[in-house]
């Protein structure tokens, strides 16, 4: 064995080892942008995550279609009696116009949001073992311009923001890791609060909404919104307040929230690569003034 | 002795890519299988299995690789557990090579010994120093199961990297030339 420890080969060793840890050294000293090491790493392994998610999808697909068919079966009759059932109410043609009417002020709202920008439509390519906060892996990175700390939110509500970004891939950390904290209020009744998360929370999958005054007005089935930052643009979707209850230091309310979109089940996701912070400050003052109205 | 050189040469390619392969499942297993409960780190025994079966230098280097891919599946600080394996897996082939006898036994020992170097290590830097683990719950729930169930997949591992080496590792003396003179 001491003729080991003085051949060549543990000296080679010794350098791997040398190099690999001033790698990592070199690695935590940037701020989130990946470095050329992990840029490598990203480059090998971003195909194969890509093509191990495909193939999981396409054998979890015929699984399932082998172990479900019965259910399918049942599900398709229960479809096609709603189906009939439709028709008969697609003769109300007033309420399509109301609905219509409706469709247009969410056309509205959106509009509202001309500032962002987004990135191409980004696909989670692979999840991280084990984590207890759902982290995931997508397939857009810097070269679609998405840098560290951008925000990442779907059709249905906000996700995350993005940790570490190489050229090619983005990694995600989701609303329920501690490390992510966003303003937020009720649209009711305008009350503030930070939404975290935390390993109990993302367990049921839910966050928690906290550091709410204790005289304020929250109740079970309050929407949740984003009350927007220079990290985080305002009036995104959060969630619905489940539950309400005192914190145990009896000075404040905190209120467990569950996610509009939930980031463990996500299979697409987009970039807010930019928005203009005059949008944040005129929401905010929005609802400030209507909070102040009598 | 040149038939046997080369037998010998074309089963290490077989072994080599063997090993490469179930590194390769083992990854793709621990990124795909989307379960609630804990899932086994498949490449820390896949490290201590080729440990046990090489020659120290081979183990650091597949314990190297097997780090790196660990590393992608855990989206930890590149390289770490690559000198975590390593290592392990180098101090692992010079113990079974010149202290220890190669039986299932001293495997799950020394498999247990890497397991815990590194979800020690990755509790500690990536939860416990951030204190997002107050309660020990991810320690208890997941770290611990991860430690147990990564055990019980090595010893699968153990005894199919034992028939592979079986099948395709040193050509006994008994041959051919050897049979002849």
């Amino acid at each position: 064995m001491a003729d080991f420890f003085k051949s060549v080969r543990f000296k080679i060793i010794l350098a791997i080892t040398a190099l690999l840890t001033g790698a990592m050294i070199y690695s935590v000293t940037t701020g989130g942008f990946s470095t050329t090491s992990s840029y490598v790493f990203e480059m090998v392994f971003a195909p194969v995550k890509a093509a191990s998610s495909r193939l999981s999808d396409r054998i979890r697909r015929s699984l399932d279609m082998m172990m479900n068919a019965e259910k399918y079966y049942d599900e398709n009759r229960q479809l096609k009696e709603q189906i009939a059932a439709l028709y008969g109410q697609m003769a109300d043609y007033d309420k399509l116009v109301t609905e219509n009417g409706d469709l247009r002020t969410m056309l509205e709202l959106h509009e509202e949001h001309e500032d962002y920008r987004f990135s191409p439509p980004c696909t989670v390519i692979a999840r991280s073992t084990n984590d207890p906060f759902a982290s995931f892996t997508v397939d857009k990175g810097a070269d679609d311009g998405i840098e560290p700390g951008d925000p990442v939110i779907t059709q249905n509500g906000i996700i995350g923001v993005c940790s570490e970004v190489s050229p090619g891939t983005c990694k995600v950390r989701t609303i329920f890791h501690p490390k992510t904290s966003i303003g937020a209020y009720t649209v009711r009744t305008k009350t503030e609060g930070l939404i975290s998360g935390g390993y109990d929370m993302s367990a049921d999958g839910k966050v928690k909404f906290e550091h709410i005054d204790k005289d304020a007005d929250i109740e079970p089935g309050d929407i949740v919104l984003t009350s927007g930052s220079e990290n985080f643009p305002a009036s995104q979707l959060v969630g619905v307040v489940e539950s309400v209850d005192i914190e145990t230091n009896g000075l404040s309310k905190y209120a467990m929230v569950t996610p509009a979109a939930d980031p463990r089940t996500v299979q697409g996701v987009f970039v807010v690569i930019d928005y203009s912070i005059d949008e944040v400050t005129a929401v905010k003052n929005a609802a400030k003034a209507e909070g102040d109205a009598p | 002795m040149e038939l046997k050189a080369r037998k010998e040469r074309s089963h290490m390619i077989i072994r080599v890519l063997i090993f490469v392969f179930l590194m390769i499942f083992s990854y793709i297993l621990m990124l795909t299988v989307s379960s609630t409960a804990a899932l086994p780190s498949m490449l820390i025994p896949c490290a201590i299995c080729f440990a046990m079966r090489e020659q120290p230098m081979a183990a650091a280097v597949y314990g190297m690789v097997c780090g790196l891919f660990l590393d992608s599946a855990y989206n930890m600080l590149p390289g770490l557990s690559a000198v975590i394996l390593m290592w392990t897996s180098m101090m692992c082939s010079l113990l079974v090579n010149n202290v220890l006898r190669k039986n299932i036994f001293n495997f799950i020992c020394m498999d247990a010994v890497a397991c815990f170097l590194h979800g020690g290590l990755h509790y500690v830097l990536y939860y416990y120093v951030w204190g997002y683990d107050p309660d020990k719950q991810i320690l208890f729930r997941i770290f611990l199961p991860e430690f147990i169930v990564s055990n019980i997949a090595g010893i699968v591992l153990y005894i199919l990297t034992g028939i592979i080496t079986r099948r395709f590792g040193a050509v006994s003396e008994h041959y051919i030339e050897e049979r002849n003179s």
